[in-house]
């Protein structure tokens, strides 16, 4: 739910960075951390295990500036891929504005995809929002790799209800900064 | 004040006040009177437990009022972990098939951080030091969440009534604004 504080004269909205274990959410927040003006964003906090895997969340504030008067920030977040963290996820998705949902185009990463989205729409139904209706955006990531399948098969599978989708390869950020501005403005679309 | 269809009812627990939160609720307007209210509330509270500085936000980590001194550049990134601990520990209680932990307490050799939930949506934290004793700070948050609880429930009856906000010039701007800042140098 975006918090409008007209007494502070600021919008916050929060965006979750969803999908399976190594399909590169944390590689999305940590390309916009290094690309955008040191003014507009925040640090970059990561609650990681030893091996850098993503243990509870990633969290990246960005700041738009002053439109109309009002500070419109966005809280970006990441969860946890990894099947065990489920109710971590669910916890980091409260609240939620608006969602990308990170797809590893890998061929052999279809199944881990499928059932990553399932979870995603089953966990956003028992916020009690209607999943058809809920700000989505899509991107198929590594898409530079030999193993990566074409994008009608991946729409075929993963984007059935024809949401947004963009071909990404995060470690490079080809397809991160479309993918935050559509998610973006869907989210201050909704306002 | 009478009982409200949604709203708090007087004599209830803060838990169960807004236990009919609308998730379709789509933003919560704080406006000047409800953000007024809660900073009379919370700086009672700091000032009452001799606190150092205290914050009302949303289960989703979003500050609504901060008051108090301190961590003038970390409040963002304290009420994203706060807010998350909390959610976390909510998990826990769930496995645990309690109802729910309403409080949390974070404790270090100089500072402490309490945290209990205003009914189903919001938090209230108080951040103090050693020379403040814990059992009054608990006492003064439970008391202070019945006050939170029926100011934010009278926002969230006004959010409700209110038409979305709509504003086309905000949106135009607000898209022209994303598209500018959020691009990579290649883009530019």
């Amino acid at each position: 739910m975006a918090l409008i504080n007209v007494a502070a004269r600021e919008i916050h909205g929060k965006i979750v960075y969803y999908g399976p274990g190594l399909c590169g959410k944390t590689t999305n927040l940590q390309y916009i951390h290094g690309k955008i003006p040191s003014g507009t964003k925040g640090d970059l906090l990561s609650i990681a295990t030893e091996t850098e895997r993503t243990l509870f969340f990633d969290f990246l504030p960005l700041d738009l500036g002053k439109v109309h008067g009002f500070t419109i920030r966005f809280h970006l977040y990441t969860v946890p891929g990894q099947v065990l963290y489920e109710r971590t996820r669910i916890a980091v998705l409260n609240g939620a504005d608006g969602v990308v949902f990170v797809a590893d185009a890998q061929r052999d990463r279809l199944q881990d995809n499928l059932q990553s989205l399932r979870e995603l729409a089953q966990n956003v139904s028992a916020q009690g929002k209607r999943f058809l209706d809920f700000p989505l955006v899509m991107q198929y990531n590594k898409m530079d790799l030999p193993t990566a399948l074409p994008v009608p098969v991946l729409d075929r599978y993963l984007n059935t209800i024809r949401v947004p989708r963009f071909e990404a390869t995060a470690v490079n950020g080809n397809g991160v900064f479309e993918t935050l501005r559509a998610v973006c403005k869907l989210v201050t679309n909704k306002l | 004040m009478p009982n409200q269809p949604n709203g708090p009812r007087v004599g209830s627990p803060a838990g169960s006040m807004l236990g009919h939160f609308d998730p379709h609720l789509t933003h919560l307007i704080i406006d000047e009177e409800t953000s007024s209210s809660i900073t009379i509330v919370l700086r009672q509270l700091i000032k009452d437990s001799q606190a150092t500085s205290g914050m009302v936000l949303d289960r989703a980590g979003q500050i609504i009022v901060w008051d108090g001194t301190g961590y003038e550049n970390a409040r963002m990134q304290l009420g994203a972990l706060i807010a998350g601990t909390y959610a976390s520990t909510r998990e826990v209680a769930r496995i645990l098939e309690e109802s729910g932990f309403r409080t949390l307490l974070q404790e270090g050799a100089k500072e402490k951080i309490f945290t209990e939930a205003i009914g189903d949506q919001w938090l209230v934290s108080v951040i103090f030091g050693r020379h403040t004793h814990l059992g009054l700070v608990k006492v003064l948050c439970s008391r202070a969440t019945v006050d939170l609880a029926q100011i934010l429930a009278r926002t969230v009856e006004r959010s409700r009534a209110r038409p979305k906000l709509r504003d086309a010039g905000l949106m135009r701007i607000a898209n022209d604004t994303i598209d500018l800042i959020f691009r990579d140098d290649s883009e530019k």
